[in-house]
């Protein structure tokens, strides 16, 4: 049994794999339908039909034979509308055969007899094959079919911007890693800029992984729009992306002021997220604040105690407290 | 019978949402604090031990200004409440005042010799005032809160507690014009006739440099130390923050209340 199938993937599916395959109703190509059977010692199959689309004269009548692509045709032989011909076939399964078919007015029919081998134990098997046209279809060339729809596929994936399709190793894109490479490019250039980071940020969660795919350096780039920030002195954006220049400026321009001139100088938003809830672990390394002197003064104001403040408390019990709320 | 009502709600909300049970966790942050969000108390630390108030004092005393509210009444400055010394407008004796001024004074300025006159034009006199106050705190249901002078001056039996000036922060901001006169950055008033104009800055250093914030009090006295009673509100969620003899007020205070509303705006 076995045998046998391995006899029916050397031939029959070689039939279907090398007729057109893809077809419809209309067109001016040919549209056939095409009878198998086959018998050998053992097993038999029945007669099983499909129809197929073939290109208008594009095939030779060496086409209508059934085989394998590790199979070929030899001696070849044509007198009237009968013609002969030897197959032998290589690989797991090598056999040898003989065949004929005969050209008839609106199709074909013929035989082939093979012996040979399949996994050490020999055959003996015949096939019957004929073909019939049947009316027209329009065929349409399944190698081309499948690129148009890989070149689809990757047009799509190059708007979106699905960096697997292009820059991974076997990608179906691969070819088109340079173009893809170009427009990461563009968009990390503008990125260097604060405003075309939010922009891209916004769109794009994984711009980063676009920027390593196409071998940039993701933190360069946000170092880049950071110092553009800082310039700028915006601190909404330093203080959402630039954690380490904020807290720096914060240092710089925060510690060791008043709490009333810190608050009133441009650096405020600075000065407020890192000495509160958002820059507790930052400010828990720092000395404690001044205070200026209260308006309200009836004597001389208390020295103040070196002790951590109550940021560093916070850092401290910041995980209580969860717990704690229930609201 | 509504202020005994009134009493009494807040003596069973003390009861029922005390700050006894809520964690410490900023002990050096002050003497004795107390942070509530919304009306549940989320740390405190001390809130009952009782301490000098300071000018959070004047809390009180605007109420009791504000619960017999004139304010185009004309106050004449008395030789005692233009020697009242810490921070004042400088009024002078015999000079005169609106009410709605000297109350705006008291509350943003701090000032002694406003809230003094206020004291007089309600009670007759500071005394007779204070005798006013100590039985609105007990109306209040503030049983750790007593008073001897009716501006924040340091003294043996003037004292309060976090969980009572929360108290009576609240009870405060109820009125209107209370809200109003604290939420302010400043303020300018002057003498009755125009004659000498002031430009007043609120003390409490939050307004308008802590968003949402909204009030209400600083105070300091030498036996005291820094005090504040602020109150924050962002997207209807409200956080009270009390801070008695604190070390860093505003950096702290600050932090705090940032972090009660982080911290509230994580819960589940």
């Amino acid at each position: 049994m076995i045998r046998a199938l391995r006899c029916l993937n050397l031939l029959f599916p070689a039939v279907l794999a090398s007729a057109p395959l893809l077809c419809v109703a209309q067109g001016q190509d040919e549209l056939w339908e095409i009878t198998m059977s086959m018998q050998m010692e053992g097993m038999s199959m029945p007669e099983q039909a499909q129809r197929v689309c073939k290109p208008k004269g594009k095939q030779s009548d060496e086409d209508l034979v059934p085989k394998d692509k590790e199979c070929r045709v030899t001696d070849w032989k044509q007198s009237g509308n009968k013609t002969t011909f030897n197959m032998v076939c290589e690989g797991k399964s090598k056999m040898t055969g003989t065949g004929e078919f005969i050209q008839e007015k609106d199709g074909y029919r013929g035989t082939m007899r093979a012996k040979g081998t399949a996994d050490g134990e020999p055959f003996d098997m015949t096939q019957k094959f004929a073909g019939k046209r049947v009316g027209n279809c329009t065929y349409e060339d399944p190698v081309k079919k499948s690129n148009a729809m890989i070149a689809e596929q990757c047009n799509r994936g190059m708007d979106e911007m699905q960096w697997p399709l292009f820059t991974m190793e076997g990608a179906m894109c691969k070819d088109r890693k340079a173009e893809f490479c170009g427009k990461v490019a563009k968009m990390t250039q503008d990125m260097r800029d604060p405003a075309g980071y939010r922009a891209a940020v916004s769109k794009r969660g994984d711009w980063a992984q676009l920027a390593q795919a196409c071998g940039q350096d993701p933190a360069a780039i946000t170092a880049d729009a950071c110092k553009r920030s800082v310039s700028a002195k915006d601190w909404e954006f330093v203080m959402q992306h630039c954690e380490a220049e904020g807290k720096a400026l914060a240092k710089q321009n925060c510690e060791g002021r008043s709490y009333t001139a810190a608050m009133s100088s441009v650096y405020a938003p600075l000065c407020s997220r890192y000495t509160s809830f958002g820059g507790r672990s930052y400010t828990a390394a720092l000395p404690r604040h001044t205070e200026a002197a209260p308006a309200a003064t009836a004597g001389t104001p208390a020295q103040e105690a070196k002790k951590p403040s109550a940021t560093d408390q916070i850092k401290e019990g910041a995980g209580k407290l969860k717990k704690f709320l229930k609201f | 019978m509504g202020r005994r009502l009134a009493a009494l709600a807040l003596l069973l909300a003390s009861i029922t949402a005390p700050a006894r049970g809520a964690e410490n966790l900023f002990p050096e942050v002050a003497a004795a604090y107390l942070v509530r969000v919304q009306d549940r108390t989320l740390w405190a630390g001390d809130p009952g031990r009782r301490l000098a108030p300071a000018s959070l004092t004047k809390i009180m005393a605007a109420l009791l200004v504000l619960e017999s509210y004139q304010p185009r009444d004309v106050v004449t400055v008395s030789r005692a409440a233009a020697a009242e010394t810490g921070a004042r407008l400088g009024l002078k004796a015999g000079e005169r005042m609106t009410v709605a001024d000297l109350l705006a004074a008291a509350l943003l300025r701090s000032a002694n010799d406003a809230c003094h006159a206020l004291a007089e034009w309600r009670a007759g006199s500071q005394i007779a005032f204070v005798a006013l106050m100590n039985r609105r705190a007990a109306e209040l249901g503030l049983r750790d809160t007593h008073f001897a002078n009716a501006c924040g001056h340091d003294a043996p039996e003037h004292y309060s507690t976090a969980a009572d000036l929360a108290a009576l922060a609240e009870a405060a901001l109820r009125h209107p014009e209370f809200a109003r006169l604290v939420a302010q950055v400043s303020a300018r008033v002057s003498t009755a006739g125009g004659t000498r104009r002031f430009r007043l800055e609120n003390t409490n250093a939050l307004i308008g440099r802590l968003p949402g914030a909204l009030g209400v009090k600083s105070g300091y006295t030498r036996g005291a130390g820094k005090c504040l009673v602020a109150v924050a509100e962002r997207e209807g969620m409200r956080v009270l923050l009390v801070l008695l003899d604190a070390r860093n007020r505003w950096w702290d205070a600050h932090g705090m209340i940032e972090h009660a509303f982080a911290t509230a705006g994580q819960a589940p």
